[in-house]
């Protein structure tokens, strides 16, 4: 009996592996990897590895939040300044020689109250939330432009807990990353609140109808982002031991283009986590082989694009054929 | 006195797959005359006017255009010919003024546009129809009585033999409909022809000069107007065959007994367009609701269920006075709606079966988790109870049949345990079995005790399903029938109005 079931479980994890909108992403990511590691195995070493970590873990925690935002129907242009802001506040406070908790409180609290006030003008309205976030990044922008003054803000080795240290010899980025993954796809499997960010992102009119306070559902979704954008300011202010004005800029790009690659849809409703983290990795070690490789790294951009114009358009015919 | 012709179909049929036929249809339009077009809800007006207009193609039958046989005709060819439409929603640039939107397509001068004789020729026009509309004024900013003067001033531009209108004046006040007619009867002198679909009595016989009713999709009769009375009109309207109907709905329905307990109670409810809308139903009793399509009957259900909320009014539910000013709220007090729009707003398309059926009872559960292994038991439990035709509980709902989408929403609110059951137009679009099946659940329903509230244009679904049946018009509910009330001539003339006077 017990093998019974558990070769049926076996057998529908595998077929719910092989038919999952992952799939065909996460065979790409395969064959890339393999391609890579025979021209140059040195890219499968385990220094290499970890570097790819380190690479990758910002980006990656803003596309988990972005993840969540795209799931739910919205999109959030702001997060790349928002980090430059919420980092380089920190930094500035740091200087001014308040104590790194005190700072950390402060940090989220700011994110957490601008992303607050973002996610209520786009729950509250039924203004794009694209054109809104715009307005926000730009906003971001000269925030991180006044506080900086144009130039780096140096915060010395006081805060390396998160950026610059390597239990196991992993970098802590990777750990917080990895875990805000873990935590997220368990929110979004096992908690109604996560179930709920499906049916929003589907089809909003049925989820109120359904019971679902939209308004402060989509409230909410945005204020998450904002407490993983802190995460990823802390994270990145830490890894540089500096609060550099560009330290995000650019990076919600690549935050989107990972959730794309990894399945999740403009539209809403479709997506999902484990998608997204191999998106991250797999547009996140890109540049990295180059390197390997002994590539110009001015390539990346090049095959950064062509992945996500492939994998969209894959996975656009691949639901199409299911259809 | 023979007029002449101006647009003529002969022997038309059309069928959609697995919906009724529009078969054997002659019509004829005269030069300058309003021809009106009488028939109940789902009798085929819509898809008589789409096929003059071009929009859908005839499987069989002819059309005539002053005379000459037209091989085809789709949208634009009427345009050119100088067929125009005008829908009950309004297809003008609201963000253009009104002479942009006269002459879109059609810009008077070159290379550059003579702004200033479409202007002059825009204001000529609008001064025909003695209209009191500046030629410069943006569209939105127009209210609903002067767009549709907007687009008969356009058809004018376009020099239109044959103007359609639908329902012109659903959305009218009084003011704009006289003003409408004034236009109507212009038009009709200048030898324009045309075609009006109302459903309201009086109006037909203020301006037509004939009058053609359609049932099921075939013409009964068409008459001149001095020739005719409303109560004639109204017994062609009506007669459907009953056989149609699943009989078995009457005699099952009759073994249930209704409780004495008021379940749900609404009182002077008022908001969007209801009016002082006061009912209620009693446990394991069918409320029907009556009423053309536009009476207000799909926001009344949205006032009762929260979906906005209502301006006025209160409701009561199991005698106790209960706030609903959202759905939460309303299925929080044991209240369901399964909306008309299925794939609008009661189905989550690209989610699987299960998502959408457990979906609407996380609203009850305090609970924060949820567990995916058990809501797949009760996705399982339901599916089978109601016999849903899915391969698995994770097929997309969007690959589901329309009557098996139908079943799901049911689940769903199978699943919340609702007592208070509202239905807009349950069977729409829903082939004939899972018609029957939908009756069936409905009536173990209210043997089960619970309460039913169902918006229906489908007659026969009403007369045979109803415990008593509240017939509204403008907004208002404007009579409650009892059983021995029940006819189809009886709810067709509450709901268009002829024992206003």
């Amino acid at each position: 009996m017990n093998t019974k079931a558990g070769k049926s479980r076996r057998l529908s994890i595998k077929r719910s592996l092989l038919q999952s909108e992952t799939a065909p992403i996460f065979l790409v990511f395969i064959v890339f990897i393999v391609i890579v590691g025979i021209i140059q195995p040195r890219f499968l070493m385990p220094l290499n590895i970890r570097n790819i970590l380190i690479q990758v873990s910002i980006t990656g925690m803003l596309a988990l939040g972005m993840t969540l935002v795209m799931l739910s129907g919205g999109i959030d242009l702001s997060v790349g300044w928002f980090v430059s802001f919420i980092g380089c506040a920190m930094a500035y406070l740091m200087v001014t020689g308040l104590s790194i908790p005190i700072v950390v409180i402060l940090g989220v609290i700011t994110a957490i109250l601008f992303s607050g006030i973002m996610g209520f003008i786009i729950s509250r309205t039924k203004i794009e939330p694209f054109i809104i976030s715009l307005g926000f990044m730009i906003i971001y922008q000269g925030f991180t432009y006044l506080i900086t003054k144009g130039s780096e803000i140096g915060i010395g080795d006081q805060f390396k807990l998160l950026g610059r240290t390597f239990p196991l010899g992993i970098g802590m980025p990777a750990y917080v990353f990895i875990s805000l993954a873990i935590f997220l796809s368990l929110v979004l499997k096992y908690m109604k609140f996560g179930r709920r960010v499906y049916a929003v992102g589907c089809n909003e009119n049925a989820a109120y109808l359904a019971g679902i306070n939209v308004k402060n559902f989509k409230l909410a979704i945005y204020i998450i982002n904002g407490l993983l954008v802190s995460i990823a300011a802390m994270t990145q202010l830490s890894r540089l031991g500096t609060g550099n004005p560009l330290m995000g800029s650019g990076k919600e790009i690549d935050a989107i283009a990972a959730a794309v690659v990894g399945g999740t849809a403009l539209s809403g409703g479709k997506g999902s986590i484990w998608g997204t983290v191999i998106g991250v990795f797999l547009l996140g070690s890109i540049t990295n082989a180059m390197n390997v490789i002994g590539m110009s790294p001015h390539w990346q951009y090049v095959f950064k694009g062509a992945v996500i114009v492939v994998s969209v358009t894959v996975s656009y015919y691949s639901s199409l054929r299911s259809s | 006195m023979q007029e002449k012709v101006c647009l003529k179909v002969e022997n038309i049929s059309k069928s959609f797959p697995g919906v009724k036929v529009f078969s054997g249809f002659d019509f004829d339009l005269r030069k300058g005359e309003i021809h009106c077009i009488c028939g109940e809800n789902g009798a085929g007006k819509t898809t008589l006017i789409k096929i003059l207009s071009g929009a859908y193609t005839p499987d069989e039958g002819a059309i005539y255009f002053e005379g000459k046989k037209l091989d085809r005709l789709n949208p634009y060819l009427a345009m050119k010919l100088g067929i125009q439409t005008i829908y009950q929603e309004h297809t003008l640039f609201p963000l253009l003024s009104v002479t942009e939107n006269l002459f879109v397509g059609r810009e008077e001068g070159g290379m550059v546009v003579d702004k200033q004789k479409m202007r002059e020729k825009t204001e000529e026009i609008l001064k025909y129809l003695n209209a009191d509309i500046d030629a410069d004024v943006v569209v939105q900013h127009l209210g609903s009585g002067k767009k549709k003067i907007v687009e008969i001033a356009r058809g004018l531009v376009q020099d239109s033999k044959v103007m359609i209108f639908d329902e012109p004046t659903a959305s009218l006040g009084e003011e704009e409909i006289e003003n409408l007619f004034r236009v109507l009867k212009k038009l009709k002198q200048k030898g324009v022809s045309i075609v009006y679909i109302s459903h309201r009595l009086e109006e037909i016989f203020e301006i037509a000069d004939r009058v053609t009713v359609i049932r099921d999709g075939v013409k009964i009769n068409t008459y001149e107007i001095k020739d005719v009375t409303e109560e004639k009109i109204i017994k062609d309207m009506i007669g459907r065959d009953i056989s149609t109907f699943y009989k078995g709905g009457n005699e099952l329905l009759r073994e249930h007994s209704i409780g004495d307990k008021v379940a749900f109670e609404a009182r002077d409810i008022s908001g969007n367009v209801v009016k002082n809308a006061s009912l209620y139903v009693r446990k394991g009793e069918l409320l029907g609701i009556a009423g053309m399509v536009g009476s207000g009957r799909t926001e009344l259900a949205e006032l009762l269920f929260g979906v906005k909320p209502a301006d006025s009014g209160e409701i009561r539910i199991n005698g106790k006075r209960a706030s609903i000013a959202s759905p939460e709220e309303a299925i929080l007090n044991g209240m369901c709606f399964i909306t008309e729009d299925r794939q609008g707003s009661g189905l989550f398309l690209e989610l699987p079966v299960v998502d959408n059926l457990v979906m609407a009872s996380y609203t009850k559960t305090k609970s924060v988790l949820v567990s995916p292994r058990e809501d797949a038991q009760r996705a399982e439990e339901y599916v089978n109870k109601l016999n849903i035709a899915t391969p698995t509980i994770y097929q997309k709902v969007a690959f589901l049949s329309g009557g098996n989408q139908q079943k799901v929403i049911l689940g769903k609110w199978f699943l919340t345990n609702s007592q208070i059951f509202i239905f807009d137009e349950p069977t729409v679009g829903i082939d004939v079995g899972a018609k029957e099946e939908i009756y069936k659940l409905m009536i173990n329903l209210l043997r089960e005790g619970k309460s039913i509230i169902m918006i229906s244009s489908d007659m026969m679904e009403l007369i045979a399903m109803s415990d008593r049946i509240n017939v509204m018009r403008d907004g208002e509910i404007v009579a409650e029938l009892q059983r021995n009330d029940f006819s189809e001539e009886n709810i067709l003339k509450y709901s268009i109005g002829v024992n206003r006077g």
